[in-house]
């Protein structure tokens, strides 16, 4: 059994005992046994795969990084979203929120006040 | 002892108790939302412990990205609250920065009370007010980008939490990022020069996240701090107050009465 930890900046996502770890790197696909070699990572956007005893657990992962040192797997990410959380009409709504952010953007910094470059010519 | 007198006395005892309620109505949002920042920040620690803990194990010496060759002049990032009435807490910070600054060749500002002080400063290079409530990862990446423009030499001035009641500005070298050292058994993916790079900047973000959002739990410590005190101070003024009224009525009242006895003593003799 390896020691896995998901964190995100918000909460611990998930941490246990684990079988098996697969992810996917910015390289390709990998899967963690026990006992790995040390290794530290950048992952890809897409999912982790947690096999534990009682079964499986997925986390949807934006970017981040992983580390294994052979007894334990950490792995870092800004959005963590366990995978029964994960709900595609949120993420529509997102995604035309999204939209609707850029199209106003320039209205969006005036609002907020950045005094950007103040100093243009320092 | 004039009606005048009393009356005033009187309007100061009410403006003073209403302040009383406002200060009390602060400490007891500051109370709420700190809690929660807390417990929040705790999270966040852990989090930068990970990330701290991936650090040391990766190895910067190949790595030419400018936050580890710290290129560029060096530059004081100033982060303080948007808000006033926490005491001393923005005061602190901002002199700290002054004293600083004459190592400084340029100067960022994160917060309004950091931005109203340093407007007309010939190093202000940057200057963000008002843009978060709670801070987010999303903003001190966007704020680690603009640094990345200027320069890779950073320094950060910021409230570091000691406990409750104590809350210290400090100076912290943020980069040139210092790496691990060299592991041979270690496997990178990608390849080392590519991957330092790439999680630098990942590493400098969650710095400035953790470093922004200590400031702010100290800042509402700061504020319930204040709040209490000038609660406190309310009531102290309010207790001397109805004090000074007490005895001003009671002159009053002896007053009238020598007047009335004194009246009535004439009548009689007359």
């Amino acid at each position: 059994m390896i020691e896995v930890e998901i964190l995100s900046p918000s909460t611990v996502c998930w941490n246990g005992k684990a079988k098996f770890l697969a992810c996917r790197t910015v390289e390709g696909a990998m899967g963690i046994l026990p006992k790995r070699a040390p290794i530290v990572a950048q992952l890809a956007i897409d999912y982790v795969r947690v096999v534990t005893e009682e079964g499986e657990k997925n986390f949807a992962t934006y970017g981040g990084y992983m580390h294994c040192d052979g007894q334990k797997v950490t792995i870092v990410a800004s959005i963590v979203i366990p995978a029964e959380e994960l709900d595609p009409h949120v993420f529509k709504d997102a995604q035309e929120r999204a939209k609707r952010l850029l199209e106003f953007q320039d209205r969006l910094y005036k609002n907020t006040k950045v005094e950007a470059n103040v100093k243009a010519g320092r | 002892m004039s009606r005048g007198k009393l009356r005033s006395v009187k309007a100061r005892i009410q403006s003073t108790s209403s302040l009383m309620k406002i200060t009390r109505a602060m400490e007891m949002v500051a109370r709420a939302r700190v809690r929660k920042l807390e417990e929040s920040f705790s999270k966040i620690k852990r989090f930068a412990t990970a990330v701290e803990e991936i650090r040391e194990h990766i190895d910067f010496s190949s790595c030419e990205h400018p936050f580890v060759t710290g290129k560029g002049k060096p530059i004081l990032v100033v982060i303080t609250s948007d808000m006033g009435l926490c005491g001393a807490f923005n005061a602190e910070i901002l002199r700290e920065a002054e004293r600083r600054l004459k190592d400084f060749e340029g100067l960022v500002t994160v917060g309004s009370k950091a931005t109203a002080h340093f407007a007309k400063n010939s190093k202000l290079i940057r200057s963000y007010q008002r843009m978060y409530d709670v801070p987010t990862l999303n903003f001190s990446a966007a704020l680690m980008e603009d640094i990345l423009k200027i320069t890779g030499n950073v320094h950060v001035i910021y409230a570091k939490f000691v406990n409750r009641l104590v809350q210290r500005p400090v100076c912290l070298q943020l980069t040139p990022v210092s790496g691990g050292k060299k592991i041979e058994r270690y496997e990178y993916e990608p390849q080392p020069e590519e991957l330092t790079a790439n999680f630098v900047s990942f590493y400098v973000a969650t710095k400035l996240y953790s470093l922004l959002y200590e400031t702010k739990v100290s800042e509402m410590y700061a504020r319930q701090n204040a709040m209490r005190n000038a609660t406190e101070n309310a009531k102290e003024m309010i207790r001397t107050l109805t004090l000074e009224y007490n005895k001003a009525r009671q002159a009053s009242i002896t007053q009238e009465l020598i007047e009335i006895v004194t009246g009535a003593e004439a009548l009689k003799e007359e």
